[in-house]
């Protein structure tokens, strides 16, 4: 009787055999082998609880797949789980690696689709020490993220909304950088490297026809607001004083310096194609810095303090 | 983790991880372990068993059913039907979250803590996602100055009193201050050390991209015995109201706005002010087209204010 069944029993048979079958199974098939469902196959019980049974699985993370099976003279959608989307095939990680990824999760803790509870039971279970005290990471892992990488993997196009316009592709790398997640890619309209922010996609990501060849060298995206515009760029200097040297050295790099002062203070050179970004980044500075030269983007800023 | 009861399909996944588990392990199993290990209780862990003695292909007669059960002993056994055997394998969504955290750890400067067995699982994963190159997905979890990072590690690992070079963003101001570090944290992109500050006797929190130097001292501290994560969101402060065209939508994006109200077609933006000095930079930043709304005066003295005082840089033009 359905009532001496109880739920968990009824989805672990279900489970089991869903993905043991070699063959999609009708519903008939399903209520002939699976034990906790109301007595009637036509029922309309039955049919309502297969379904509910359905969500949770999908709701676990199993991919339950429906294909077309004969029945008779009809067609009927059949079911099964294969294995592919269930789990990684070919993925068989020894007890040492498994250890080393549960300790680096622990660490670093990924919010969004991905790592929780039941990830770490995959791995074994919460180490018995826990994790170390003094750190502690807190990564985003956006939606969009997992389609893009299998388009990265596949090296297929992909056309996706951003920012209101339509673009479209050929994804190369993602990349992470404070905080943020970064596609980077050739961007069909221009023919051009591009990289977008992936929290700036609005819109569902396609693929597109075909395949493309990744360049050999991979590019980061620029994290620079005087970098985002388009021509060509122009030199600019920019001297920040002690106190703040070292915050302006990390953020535009070593090789940007071009002169050290004895006082402390430091002369970076950028090339710049965005003014608005250039001068964002020395105001920034409050009084600690002041934009050099050329000659037209120093009066430039001067205005802007006067008006 | 979540405080809610578990659902039916929760318990499953658990025991559907528990038993593989049981099973590889070449060791009688203690139940304490199972316990520690998956996160359950001595009640629910019986449940679980007792629904997987149930399990099995038809016409489920004893023979074929699975069996589980904790002896007098309190060693679990569980001897289940053959498609539970398996080790549960990761999914696809998992495996791309591991390999994220685990290449944001290994990229977390402290190389002693890549090893091998990292390494390897690292690129297991990756081919197992098709991404048989490092390049294709690259993560770094925040950019720290590796010295200061390093210096402050140490300290923490040997309760060590560190004495630092600090810019204050929010004050504007240099200080040299000793302080005990508690813990490391990167939220949002951005390192932070929450210390015990001798100089504002109390904790703080300090961003390591404004800490140019980290000294560690002869002194030692007496760590807590837990330390929470600080709470990195920022605190209620004064409120300013301005506006600006819609070209400046964005700064809602960058700064702690309250709220944002359509006037016409320019934005009446309500910031939350952290700091004196953050105030400052923002006003600069907008320039003559943002109106400045309230407190009217005191913003358009200060912005008067802190131009002039940037103005005297260029005097000598």
């Amino acid at each position: 009787m359905a009532s001496e069944v109880s739920k968990e029993e009824r989805l672990l048979n279900l489970l089991v055999v869903l993905r043991t079958t070699r063959t999609p199974l009708a519903i008939g098939d399903i209520h002939r082998l699976v034990e906790g469902y109301h007595p009637e196959p036509d029922s309309e019980a039955f049919r309502r609880t297969f379904e509910r049974d359905k969500d949770d699985l999908r709701e676990m993370g199993v991919v339950i797949s429906v294909e077309e099976v004969k029945f008779g003279d009809a067609n009927q959608p059949g079911y099964r789980v294969r294995a592919e989307d269930y789990e990684l095939t070919g993925l068989v990680l020894g007890p040492d690696e498994l250890a080393a990824l549960r300790l680096a999760a622990e660490v670093v803790r990924v919010d969004g689709s991905g790592a929780d509870a039941d990830t770490f039971r995959r791995l074994g279970g919460w180490s018995a020490q826990g994790p170390p005290t003094d750190l502690s990471v807190a990564v985003a892992l956006p939606e969009a993220l997992r389609p893009l990488i299998d388009a990265v993997a596949a090296r297929q196009p992909v056309a996706f909304g951003y920012r209101g316009r339509p673009r479209a592709l050929d994804p190369w790398r993602t990349v992470m950088r404070r905080g943020r997640w970064y596609l980077t890619g050739r961007d069909h309209a221009s023919d051009q490297p591009r990289t977008f922010r992936i929290d700036r996609i609005d819109g569902p990501i396609t693929t597109m026809e075909g395949t493309f060849d990744p360049p050999a060298q991979a590019t980061d995206p620029s994290l620079r607001p005087w970098e985002f515009g388009s021509g060509a760029p122009v030199a600019c200097r920019v001297a920040v004083g002690p106190r703040q040297a070292f915050i302006a050295r990390a953020e535009v790099g070593e090789d940007a310096v071009v002169e050290e002062r004895p006082d402390g203070t430091v002369v970076l050179e950028l090339a710049v194609t965005d003014r608005e970004g250039l001068r964002t980044f020395v105001l920034s500075f409050l009084d600690d810095a002041e934009l050099l030269s050329p000659p037209e983007e120093r009066r430039a800023i001067i205005e802007w303090l006067k008006a | 983790m979540s405080a809610a009861r578990p659902t039916a399909g929760d318990r499953v996944r658990r025991l559907l991880a528990i038993i593989p588990w049981v099973v590889a392990q070449t060791e009688p199993v203690h139940v304490d372990d199972v316990i520690r290990r998956f996160g359950v209780t001595r009640e629910e862990l019986e449940r679980d068993l007792d629904v997987l003695a149930m399990v099995g292909p038809q016409p489920r007669t004893p023979d074929v059913l699975s069996e589980a059960w904790i002896e007098d002993d309190d060693t679990v056994h569980v001897n289940p039907v053959g498609e539970l055997t398996a080790p549960l394998r990761l999914s696809p969504d998992q495996a791309l979250a591991l390999l994220v955290a685990g290449r944001g750890f290994a990229g977390v400067d402290g190389q002693e803590d890549v090893t091998p067995a990292l390494r390897h699982g690292l690129d297991k994963l990756a081919r197992a996602l098709g991404l048989p190159d490092d390049d294709e997905l690259d993560v770094e979890v925040g950019a720290a100055a590796t010295p200061v990072l390093a210096a402050l590690r140490e300290a923490r690992a040997d309760s060590r009193v560190v004495e630092i070079d600090y810019y204050s963003h929010g004050s504007d101001q240099r200080s040299t201050r000793r302080v005990d570090p508690l813990r490391l944290v990167v939220n949002d992109g951005r390192w932070y050390l929450l210390a015990n500050c001798h100089q504002a006797d109390g904790e703080r929190i300090f961003r390591l991209d404004r800490i140019e130097a980290a000294r560690l001292t002869d002194q030692t501290f007496v760590a807590p015995a837990s330390v929470s994560d600080p709470a990195l969101e920022p605190g209620a402060g004064r409120e300013v109201v301005i506006e600006v065209g819609p070209e400046h939508r964005w700064l809602a994006d960058q700064y702690p706005t309250r709220s944002i109200e359509p006037r016409g077609d320019r934005l009446r933006i309500t910031f939350a002010v952290e700091a004196e000095a953050w105030l400052d930079r923002l006003l600069l930043r907008l320039g003559p087209s943002a109106r400045l709304v309230r407190p009217r005066a005191e913003l358009e003295a200060r912005r008067r204010q802190v131009a002039a005082r940037v103005l005297e840089r260029y005097r000598d033009a």
